[in-house]
């Protein structure tokens, strides 16, 4: 099943494309999973949507550019290819996934706002969704749950 | 852990900063490239997120037929040219695991690790210290840095202002956003050089 979405959400702008519905699989559970480098994916039905953590952005500091990819880029999992690249005040830093797929809306309001991946970064801050590719049944890089990810960021801050 | 060292001299922006991004995304191991002055010429260099008609002033680098070009690191917009001493540390972060892969304590570590080179040349309310994310004697900055933090490893680069041309800080507008520190000061009021501090 084909569909195209189109328009704002809550007030949200967003650029989107045809996706499909899936009933896959995964070896992760859909859900919310954290890597080590402080990005969240909220996996729903074979869609990935990516931000990074509340972590990640109070160590960045305010959050001035965010290059987002274009609906339909090829994303592939792990670190060598990054699928978006933030920008704070001295730093950039790059985004990766952990899943290859397709991506399949980006948040134009980060772009034009970038500041609400400090304010919302696991909500209004999400990134860009992805369509996770028929091969890709296990993560590139580490995940964990929400309770490893907060044990994992107490140690850090230790 | 070992460190190689490029050191170069008068190598034109484009050329170095490339060379820095390879390193940086291809090259194991940490690095740091030195490039004593960059090329004979004036440069207009940008972050990544800088628009040439907010930072620069266009008309004046287009009539003067300036080089403009962007960094793949974030920080704002400076002038280079033969004075201008670039140095880029690339680290592994378990060179450095005592430095939280973060831009405020590789910020911190940089300044520590420059203080035994700057502070015998600062004095009283004018002594070597961060100023924010920049390197200054007392309230004139004298290094301007930026960075790319990524997985495992990360890079911090800094123009120093060996001696800098009055003329050249024309073609940079004042940026929309400042350091507090800098009160509105123009370029030539805000910053100070090297040789007239060092041996």
């Amino acid at each position: 099943m084909h569909r195209v979405m189109w328009g704002a959400v809550m007030g949200l702008r967003y650029r989107s494309g045809p996706y499909l519905a899936s009933t896959r699989s995964y070896s992760l559970g859909d859900g919310v999973w954290f890597s080590r480098s402080h990005e969240w994916m909220k996996l729903d039905g074979g869609v990935g949507t990516v931000g990074i953590t509340d972590h990640a952005q109070n160590e960045l500091g305010e959050i001035v550019y965010v290059s987002l990819p274009e609906v339909d880029d090829a994303v592939t999992g792990g670190v060598t290819d990054a699928v978006a690249e933030i920008e704070s005040v001295k730093s950039c830093s790059p985004i990766y996934s952990p899943f290859s797929g397709a991506v399949t809306e980006v948040n134009e309001e980060v772009e034009t706002n970038p500041t609400v991946i400090n304010s919302s970064p696991m909500d209004k801050g999400w990134l860009f969704k992805f369509q996770v590719a028929e091969d890709s049944d296990e993560p590139a890089v580490e995940l964990m749950d929400e309770k490893e990810y907060n044990n994992y960021v107490e140690q850090l801050d230790s | 852990g070992v460190l190689r060292l490029v050191r170069a001299r008068g190598l034109p922006v484009l050329r170095m900063l490339r060379l820095e991004e390879a390193l940086l995304r291809a090259a194991p191991g940490s690095w740091a490239v030195v490039n004593d002055g960059a090329g004979p010429a004036p440069c207009c260099v940008l972050g990544l997120s800088g628009k040439p008609e907010v930072m620069l002033d266009t008309e004046r680098v287009r009539r003067d037929g300036v080089a403009v070009v962007k960094r793949f690191s974030g920080g704002g917009t400076v002038v280079a040219g033969p004075d201008t001493v670039f140095c880029s540390l690339i680290l592994e972060e378990a060179a450095v695991p005592h430095v939280e892969p973060y831009p405020r304590p590789i910020m911190e570590w940089s300044g520590r690790h420059y203080a035994p080179l700057f502070a015998p040349h600062g004095a009283g309310g004018a002594g070597f210290a961060l100023a924010e994310t920049d390197y200054a004697f007392g309230p004139l900055k004298f290094g301007g840095n930026a960075q790319y933090i990524t997985r495992g490893r990360w890079l911090h680069h800094t123009s120093f202002l060996w001696d800098w041309d009055a003329r050249h800080m024309r073609y940079l507008r004042h940026p929309p956003k400042e350091p507090e520190y800098r009160r509105g000061r123009p370029h030539e009021a805000f910053l100070c050089r090297l040789r007239e501090r060092m041996p």
